[in-house]
């Protein structure tokens, strides 16, 4: 299913909402992505299906709220794959979505410089 | 409890289904004080009554006061055994007809 | 406008926690932040927040075990609980609502649908306060109702070695009373009522109730009159379909008998010392406060009891009693426990019995017992009545003369009302019991032996004294002639004063002659009889007819 993107009137909401604190916002959200990233590839390495879907669910969660709903999507494929056992396949599925990831952040680095 | 009534002529047949208890208070009066100038007889049928409690026996001497007191004709019908004995050891007999 | 709240948030994600808290602040909401479930069961009881929002996947401690742990450590406080969570399946979203919690909200976080949860739980929570409150409010003023209704029922003589009883400390409240009370001549009122409905509307009725009880049965009226007023009391002040279902007891202790009322109760239990067995009586009449005064006609049992035997009364609530399984006790197992003797009274048998039986559903308040047993006068002694009384000496010097003509004697008894206008003399108020008794005496042999010439040698024999009381009430509704006059006097002398009592009859004369020389069993001034006048009066004769006798009491009396 095809998802946007990414939603720039989620952004928009929630520079209205935080003020001065949105940039604070963003480069938080940047910072923990990818330490959730770096700990969702390892678990993949590691065959760890628990920690994978921890791992995924909660970058799932936090993109969502940011806007980036192609992001989420992503991470949702690996969440359900890796409930159902096929740890193999996220490997495939981590690289698009590291992808996805530089993509997204490259995106939201821009947008605060312009700020 | 579900109190239905169905009147043929001069008489009124209340029937109490399930628990005839406080919960059933608003519902059985209701019933009653809406019946027409005609009805002067009463039938409450106990049939499908699982239970009775002290509140239920306040509600029929409701019933009996508001259908005339003394004058009231009122019948109480197809008891089972609970319903009977709860009435009997009252002693309801004395101021109502009870089979 | 809606109140600030204190809002604990509860998310492992930091610009999760980060949108929260801006989106609650920007509501005008005070925030709690809380990185995983341990902090966050920590930060509720230091700040005592009034609504979470809590993450459903947390490290360490996660939102379900959260939720779970604050529900059961919460009792009776309600604090709303909204679950954080891009969970969509049913299954997670049930499991979510079992743990606790209240609402879910899901993401990304809409700021106009979590404003609205906000709004609709904060109000929940302040009308579960508003609840809390008025329940406090209520339990305070049952308080000060008890201690009215202790004040006005007191506990008469319910402390006596031969009556034990159970009620709980709120019984009244369940509409449930227990009253006992000497009479003047020695014998015992009793009462156990059971009222319909609960509450304050129950315990109201308990107190005129109690109120005639007392004070009826401390002037010396009978069982009769007592109840008579009672139903009619009641019947004025209680709405229709309001009664109360009751036992009333009036034992005799030197004749040994019970006489029992029963109006709506279960069956009573009497409980045969010597043959280890039991009799039931079953209840005849309609509850107290249902019948008019003129259709109120009460039906008596007249019952022996010998010395040890014992009356077991219970309202329903024993039989209601319900165990986890909501079975009932019921009427079957109950009897059952009337077996010989064991380690433990009956009463205390009953009472375990049911403890067992009802378990872990609960200690239902509702268990009202009470038992009597019948016992020698010797062991009572004759009661302590304390009649206070506006008057500090009263009257001094007075005479008054009662003549009570057939259609009276039939049915009154004028005894209460004599013994009232003696009493009113203050020294010889300490003589009450004393006093009644002598009048008693003198009055019922006056009504039986000469107004209605029954033979006294019927008496002696308790199954005698059945028949003879039988034969009494005949003789006394048949009575078209007939008349007895009460003739009191009383002159002050010195530190004290003389009464003078004399009754006289219109009968033929009683064997009094006899009645001096008999051989009474009992001694001392639990003694009735002739021991008893002999022990107060100064003077004691018959005319020589026998149908006048006079009575002279000097107060103080000799030590």
């Amino acid at each position: 299913m095809k998802v946007q993107r990414f939603d720039p009137l989620v952004l928009a909401e929630l520079k209205e909402l935080l003020e001065e604190e949105f940039p604070e916002l963003i480069t938080t959200f940047i910072w923990d992505s990818q330490q959730r990233l770096a700990l969702l590839a390892l678990a993949i390495e590691a065959a760890d299906a628990g920690s994978t879907r921890m791992s995924a669910h909660s970058l799932k969660g936090s993109s969502i709220n940011i806007g980036f709903a192609q992001f989420a999507q992503l991470c949702d494929e690996i969440e359900q794959t890796a409930k159902i056992g096929k740890l193999d396949n996220c490997r495939a599925l981590l690289s698009a979505l590291l992808l996805e990831a530089e993509w997204v952040f490259d995106h939201l680095e821009i947008l605060i410089k312009e700020l | 409890m579900a109190v239905t009534a169905t009147t043929n002529g001069n008489t009124i047949r209340l029937k109490v289904s399930g628990r005839f208890d406080f919960s059933s208070h608003q519902e059985f009066r209701q019933i009653y004080e809406a019946v027409s100038a005609e009805v002067t007889n009463y039938t409450v049928d106990m049939s499908e009554a699982t239970y009775l409690d002290s509140s239920a026996l306040g509600m029929l001497l409701l019933m009996r006061d508001h259908a005339g007191g003394d004058d009231a004709k009122i019948e109480i019908v197809s008891c089972n055994e609970d319903v009977k004995k709860i009435l009997t050891i009252s002693n309801f007999g004395q101021l109502f007809k009870i089979s | 406008m809606a109140p600030a709240l204190r809002i604990l948030i509860a998310d492992d994600n930091e610009s999760d926690r980060m949108i929260l808290r801006s989106i609650v602040r920007k509501e005008g909401h005070e925030v709690i932040l809380a990185a995983n479930g341990e902090e966050a069961i920590r930060l509720f009881w230091e700040h005592q927040p009034d609504l979470i929002l809590l993450d459903v996947i947390m490290p360490v401690l996660d939102g379900l075990s959260v939720a779970k742990e604050l529900r059961s450590k919460l009792a009776e406080d309600y604090v709303p609980i909204i679950f954080l969570t891009s969970l969509q399946d049913p299954e997670s979203l049930a499991k979510c609502l079992d743990s606790g919690g209240d609402d879910f909200l899901s993401k990304p976080y809409n700021r106009v649908i979590l404003k609205a949860k906000i709004k609709a739980f904060g109000r929940m929570r302040s009308m579960h306060e508003k609840l809390q409150v008025h329940n406090r409010q209520m339990l305070i003023e049952q308080q000060v109702a008890k201690t009215i209704f202790d004040n006005v029922a007191h506990s008469g003589c319910l402390d006596l070695a031969n009556i034990t009883h159970s009620l709980s400390p709120l019984s009244v409240f369940n509409g449930d009373t227990v009253l006992a009370e000497r009479k003047p001549d020695g014998g015992m009122h009793l009462f156990l009522g059971d009222f319909t409905g609960h509450g304050l509307p129950a315990a109201i009725g308990a107190m005129p109730l109690a109120e005639i009880f007392y004070g009826m049965t401390a002037k010396g009226f009978a069982m009769e009159e007592v109840l008579r007023e009672i139903n009619s009391k009641l019947r004025d002040i209680l709405p229709v379909g309001v009664f109360c279902c009751g036992c009333f007891v009036e034992l005799d202790f030197y004749e040994k008998r019970a006489k029992i009322w029963l109006g709506g109760l279960p069956d009573i239990v009497c409980f045969r010392a010597e043959s280890q067995s039991i009799e039931t009586f079953r209840s005849t009449d309609l509850p107290l406060g249902v019948l008019e005064a003129n259709k109120f006609q009460p039906t008596l049992l007249d019952v022996f009891m010998a010395d040890g035997d014992e009356l077991f009364i219970w309202s329903d609530g024993i039989i209601e009693s319900r165990n986890e399984d909501g079975e009932l006790f019921g009427e079957d197992r109950l009897l059952a426990i009337f077996q010989p003797a064991s380690v433990n009274t009956l009463f205390d048998s009953i009472l375990s019995a049911v403890d067992r039986f009802v378990g872990e559903a609960g200690a239902d308040d509702d268990l009202t017992l009470l038992s009597v047993k019948m016992a020698s006068m010797d062991v009572l002694g004759l009661p302590d009545l304390d009649n206070r009384r506006g008057s500090l000496v009263g009257p001094q010097d007075w005479e008054f003369s009662y003549t009570l003509g057939a259609l009276t004697l039939r049915g009154f008894n004028p005894l209460p009302i004599v013994l009232n206008i003696i009493t009113e003399v203050e020294g010889l108020r300490g003589l009450s019991g004393q006093l009644y008794t002598l009048l008693s005496e003198l009055y019922s042999n006056a009504l039986e032996h000469g107004v209605l010439s029954l033979p006294s040698s019927l008496k002696f024999s308790h199954d005698g004294f059945s028949a003879y009381y039988t034969e009494r009430e005949k003789r006394l509704a048949a009575l078209i002639d007939g008349e007895v006059e009460i003739r009191v006097k009383h002159r002050p002398e010195a530190d004290g004063g003389v009464l003078e009592v004399t009754i006289i009859d219109s009968g033929q004369g009683f064997d009094h002659q006899q009645f001096l020389a008999r051989d009474f069993p009992e001694d001392g001034y639990s003694g009735r009889g002739l021991p008893l006048i002999n022990a107060i009066c100064e003077d004691f004769y018959y005319n020589p007819t026998g149908n006048a006798v006079t009575a002279l009491l000097r107060w103080p009396l000799a030590p």
